[in-house]
C-alpha cells in the first residue's frame, strides 16, 4: 500500500507542475495586460509601461515564469487588481460558501443518485426502471441554472419554504439555519449530476447482480437486503466512485453559474465577477486552485480504489 | 458474447452490413424516434425561422414591455367553440400601485389567421416574401410567449434562438473532431513518447473545470468583434478543450483496432500505414464517432447557454435561448413576469432529445447487443 501512495504521490506533484505551467501560459496567451486593466482608458502609454516595470511584466516571459513559480510554492498567487488584496485571501473569504455548496450538493449527488441506480437495477426493465432512467436523462438535459430558477419560483416565490437567495456566512455568525440559504442552489446544482451517478449505479449493479457470488448469496438464504447492499453495493462501488469524483469537475462549473443565480458570494460568482472585470491575477488564481484541487482530489480518489479493491495496491 | 444469441437471431440478420443493421435497431427504438423526431422538427424551425415568426426579432412595442402571452380564445362570449381569436392587448396605469398594468379590450376580436402579410424577409436567405405562418391582422399583436422588457416578441426571439442555439453543437463537433481524431489517432496508432506526452497534456487539459476555463479564455475574444465573430469565437473556443476527452477514447478505439487479427493480417500482406488507417481503423471508428457527435451537441447547447446566461457568450443582436433567460435571472423578474423562463423549455427538451437519439444510436450501433 505505502509505494502504491508514493507512486501516485508523485504523479501528483507532476500533474500540479503541468497544471501550473498551463495556467501561466493560458494567461500569455490572453491579450490585454493587468496594467492597463488597473489604470484604465485614459493612461497614457508611458504610464502603463512604468506599472508594468514594477510588476515585472517587462522582463523576459523565462525569468516572469521563474517568479511566478517561486511564489506559487511561497503560496502567494499575486494580487487582485479590483480588490486591491492578495488573490488568496479573497478566495479564502469566498471558499466557505462554495464549500458548503458543494458539500451539499454532493449529499444531494449521493442521497439522490445511489438509491435510485440500485432501485433501478433490482427492477431491472420494471416500470420504476424505467421512470427512473427517464427522470435521470431529463436531469442530465436540464440546464442547472433554468432549475434553480424554477426551484426559485416555487420553493421560494410561490410557496415560501425557503430563501431564495442570498447567504451569510455561518462561521462568522455561529448561525447554522443560515445553511437554508443553501438547500435551493445544492439540489439544482445536484440533481444534474444525481443524473449521472444512477445511471453508473445501476449498469455497475446490473453486472455484479449477475455474478454467481451473488446467486451464492441468495442460495445461503440471506435477506435480500443484505445481499444487495453488503454483497452487490460494495463490488459494484468502484465505478460509482469514480463518477462521484469525476462530478467534482462538473460541480465547478455548475457552481459558477448556481452561485450566480442564487446571488451566493462563492468562488463561483468571483470568478464571473473577475472575468467581466478583467482581474487577470484573480482569474488566474482561482483557475489554479481550482486545478490544483481537482488533481488532489482525483489523487485521493485513487487511494479510495486501493482502499476498496485490494487488487489495485499491487499493479 | 456472439454465443449468447438467439441461433435464428443471427439467421437472420445475415447479410445485413452494419449500417442496415443498425437502422433496423433503430428504427425499432421507440425513444430514439421521438428524439430523432424532435430534433427534425427544430431543424425545420431553425430553416424557416423567419416564416414562423410574426415579428422581426429586433422590433420592440415600446408601449407592450413585459406584456404576458397573449390569451387565444377558442370560444366566444357565448361558449360557443369558434375560430381562434385574440382581443388587442392594452395597458393602463394603475393609480393605486403605481404599475402598468395589462389588459384585453374586448372591442373587438381579431381572428387569427394563417399565411398572413407582415414583415419582409428572404425564405431560405433567397425568396424574398413577406407571408408568415401566423398572424392577427389590424392594430392587435400576438404574442405567445409574451414580450421582454424592450417589448420584443419572446416567441419570435425563440424561434430565431435556434439559428445560434442549435448550431453551436455542429460547429463545436466540426470543429473539435478532427483535432480529437488526428491527435487521438496518432497517439494510438504510434504510441511511444508521443502517446505519452499526448496523454499527459490532454489530461491536464481535462483537470481544468470547463466553465471557468470557457470564461477565462473568453476574455481573449477582441472586444471589437461584430456578433458572428463573438458567435464563432466561443464555438472555437468550447471545441479547443472539447476535443481533449474525445481524443482520449479515440486512442483507446485505435489501440485495440490496431491489434485486432484484421489488422495484424493486413500488415503482414504488406499493407502500409496509410492502408491500413483509411480501410481497416476509420471504418470501425465511424459509428463510434456518430454516437459521440450525437452526445457533444447537448453539451454544447448547455455550455453556450450557461456562457450567454452569465453575459459573456455571444451578444445582441444575436440571440440564443441562453441569452434570453439571462433576462430572468433574478426572483424579483420571475415572480412578475415567468414567461421568461420558456426559453429554458427549449433548451431542456433539445437536449433530452439530442440525448435520445444518441442512447439510441449507441444501442443501434453496439455489434455485440443481445437483441
Amino acid at each position: 500500500m505505502f509505494s502504491y501512495i508514493v507512486r501516485r504521490a508523485a504523479g501528483m506533484v507532476v500533474s500540479v507542475l503541468l497544471v501550473v505551467t498551463i495556467t501561466f501560459i493560458l494567461m500569455q496567451l490572453i491579450p490585454g495586460d493587468p496594467a492597463s486593466v488597473l489604470l484604465g482608458p485614459n493612461a497614457t502609454p508611458e504610464q502603463i509601461a512604468a506599472l508594468n516595470r514594477t510588476w515585472g511584466f517587462d522582463r523576459p516571459i523565462l525569468v516572469q515564469f521563474y517568479k511566478y513559480f517561486v511564489n506559487f510554492l511561497r503560496g502567494n498567487l499575486g494580487e487582485s487588481i479590483f480588490f486591491r488584496q492578495p488573490v488568496l485571501r479573497i478566495i479564502g473569504q469566498r471558499a466557505e460558501t462554495s464549500v458548503f455548496l458543494g458539500i451539499m450538493a454532493l449529499m444531494v449527488v449521493v442521497g439522490l443518485g445511489i438509491p435510485a441506480g440500485v432501485i433501478a437495477a433490482v427492477r431491472p426493465n420494471s416500470w420504476v426502471d424505467t421512470s427512473l432512467l427517464l427522470l435521470a436523462l431529463a436531469g442530465a438535459s436540464i440546464p442547472s441554472f433554468w432549475l434553480g430558477l424554477m426551484l426559485m419560483v416555487v420553493f421560494a416565490g410561490k410557496l415560501h419554504l425557503l430563501p431564495s437567495s442570498g447567504y451569510t456566512s455561518v462561521i462568522a455568525t455561529g448561525n447554522l439555519a443560515n445553511l437554508k440559504n443553501l438547500i435551493l442552489p445544492a439540489f439544482a446544482l445536484g440533481f444534474v449530476n444525481a443524473a449521472l451517478v444512477a445511471r453508473t449505479a445501476r449498469s455497475s449493479m446490473l453486472d455484479v447482480l449477475r455474478a454467481d457470488y451473488i446467486t451464492t448469496a441468495q442460495a445461503k438464504g440471506l435477506r435480500d437486503s443484505v445481499v444487495i447492499l453488503k454483497h452487490a453495493l460494495r463490488n459494484a462501488a468502484i465505478p460509482i466512485t469514480t463518477v462521484i469524483s469525476f462530478t467534482f469537475a462538473s460541480l465547478v462549473s455548475g457552481a459558477v453559474v448556481t452561485e450566480n443565480v442564487f446571488a451566493l458570494p462563492g468562488v463561483g460568482s468571483l470568478i464571473v465577477q473577475s472575468v467581466l472585470k478583467r482581474d487577470y491575477p484573480t482569474i488566474q488564481g482561482i483557475m489554479l486552485v481550482v486545478a490544483v484541487l481537482y488533481v488532489v482530489i482525483n489523487f485521493v480518489t485513487d487511494l479510495t480504489y486501493a482502499f476498496l479493491d485490494p487488487r489495485i495496491r499491487y499493479r | 458474447m456472439l454465443l449468447l444469441r438467439n441461433p435464428r437471431e443471427i439467421e437472420k440478420e445475415k447479410g445485413i452490413s452494419l449500417w442496415q443493421l443498425a437502422w433496423r435497431r433503430f428504427r425499432r427504438h421507440k425513444v430514439g424516434r421521438v428524439g430523432a423526431v424532435i430534433v427534425g422538427f427544430l431543424f425545420l424551425v431553425l430553416i424557416f425561422a423567419e416564416f414562423i415568426s410574426p415579428y422581426p426579432h429586433t422590433k420592440q412595442f415600446r408601449s407592450l414591455t413585459y406584456a404576458p402571452p397573449t390569451k387565444i380564445h377558442f370560444f366566444d362570449e357565448n361558449g360557443r367553440l369558434t375560430w381562434p381569436f385574440v382581443y388587442k392587448t392594452a395597458r393602463k396605469l394603475n393609480m393605486e400601485t403605481f404599475t402598468w398594468e395589462f389588459y384585453e379590450d374586448k372591442s373587438k376580436k381579431y381572428r387569427i389567421k394563417f399565411f398572413v402579410r407582415g414583415h419582409r424577409y428572404k425564405l431560405l436567405g433567397l425568396i424574398p416574401t413577406d407571408i408568415h405562418l401566423f398572424g392577427v391582422e389590424g392594430d392587435a399583436t400576438i404574442f405567445l410567449f409574451g414580450t421582454d422588457e424592450m417589448g420584443r416578441d419572446l416567441f419570435s426571439r425563440v424561434v430565431m434562438g435556434t439559428r445560434v442555439s442549435l448550431v453551436v453543437g455542429p460547429f463545436v463537433v466540426a470543429i473539435s473532431f478532427p483535432i480529437a481524431l488526428l491527435l487521438g489517432g496518432i497517439s494510438g496508432f504510434y504510441g511511444g513518447a508521443v502517446d505519452m506526452f499526448l496523454q499527459r497534456f490532454s489530461e491536464v487539459i481535462m483537470s481544468f473545470p470547463r466553465l471557468p476555463l470557457w470564461l477565462s479564455l473568453g476574455l481573449a475574444l477582441p472586444k471589437g468583434w461584430s456578433p458572428t465573430m463573438r458567435f464563432f469565437g466561443i464555438v472555437l473556443i468550447m471545441s479547443m478543450i472539447g476535443w481533449a476527452g474525445l481524443a482520449r477514447v479515440i486512442r483507446g478505439q485505435v489501440l485495440s483496432i490496431r491489434s485486432m487479427d484484421f489488422t495484424e493480417a493486413a500488415r503482414a500482406i504488406g499493407a502500409h500505414d496509410l492502408r491500413i488507417i483509411v480501410r481497416h481503423i476509420v471504418p470501425n471508428l465511424t459509428s463510434y464517432l456518430i454516437v459521440a457527435a450525437t452526445l457533444t451537441v447537448p453539451g454544447a447547447i448547455l455550455g453556450e447557454s450557461g456562457l450567454s446566461f452569465l453575459g459573456i457568450g455571444i451578444h445582441e443582436p444575436m440571440v440564443s435561448w441562453g441569452l434570453l433567460l439571462s433576462k430572468a435571472n433574478t426572483a424579483a423578474t420571475i415572480q412578475s413576469y415567468p414567461w421568461l423562463l420558456i426559453p429554458g423549455i427549449f433548451i431542456t427538451v433539445t437536449v433530452l432529445a439530442f440525448n435520445f437519439l444518441g442512447d439510441a444510436l449507441r444501442d443501434a450501433f453496439d455489434p455485440f447487443r443481445v437483441v
